[in-house]
């Protein structure tokens, strides 16, 4: 086998660059990471979110309740019509009157 | 001339000739470590980035709420838009006939001061009765 014939001092050189590239390459990845800020980007949206939240919930209560009004409207709206049918009852028995 | 056949037959590189280094194939564990070794360091990489990761995947959890929410909120304003517009419609077409209540509450109102005269003066009436017939 080749690795064999390799000696000492070659193996332990080449693990000595391939653990330093993988450090390097460690290095590299945080240094792009900390260097785009994109943890404190990231972090500042989610807060803003997380504030915003707030107003959403009350957005979405109020929706409801006009969800709430808009159907006691229809009821009074059905109450009045049913109502309207004595109408011209009402108005037969005034004119009797008068 | 066989070689200068093969010279002008490249296209590439037409005056170099390429001479492959005759070498053994890699053993077989040592490719399998190579092959672990890319992976763990893979590994490692995708780990160092999983931070900024999981912000993105928070990030994303969070705007789907919202778009849930904000797609109820839309559907509950939809059909109170609409049916707030049928009310209207049906408010305009009630319009005759809140004419007509308004006209009979004043025939009311009117007969309703009517009766109160007429009470009113019953009761004059009533009163000088009396007056007279205790005399």
């Amino acid at each position: 086998m080749a690795s064999a014939t390799w000696n000492q001092e070659t193996k332990h050189r080449l693990n000595e660059k391939i653990t330093s590239n993988v450090n390097d390459m460690g290095s590299l990845v945080r240094q792009i990471t900390r260097g785009s800020k994109s943890t404190e980007l990231l972090a500042q949206a989610a807060k803003n979110f997380a504030s915003q939240e707030h107003h959403i919930q009350g957005s979405s209560e109020a929706v409801k309740k006009m969800d709430i009004v808009r159907s006691q409207l229809e009821f009074q709206e059905a109450a009045i019509e049913r109502s309207l049918m004595h109408l011209d009852e009402v108005q037969d028995q005034l004119a009797t009157i008068k | 001339m066989a070689e200068k056949a093969k010279q002008t037959a490249k296209p590439e590189v037409p005056d170099v000739d390429v001479a492959e280094e005759a070498k053994e194939p890699p053993p077989v564990d040592v490719v399998d470590l190579c092959h672990e070794t890319f992976q763990k360091t893979a590994e490692y990489l995708r780990g160092e980035l999983e931070g900024t990761i999981e912000d993105y995947k928070l990030l994303e959890k969070m705007n789907k709420v919202t778009i849930c929410k904000y797609s109820e909120m839309k559907h509950i304003a939809l059909s109170v838009g609409g049916a707030l517009q049928e009310l209207n419609e049906k408010y305009k077409s009630l319009q005759p006939y809140l004419d007509q209540i308004d006209t009979i509450e004043e025939s009311v109102s009117a007969l309703e001061q009517a009766a109160y005269s007429l009470d009113h003066y019953s009761k004059r009436l009533e009163a000088k009765f009396k007056s007279m017939e205790k005399r």
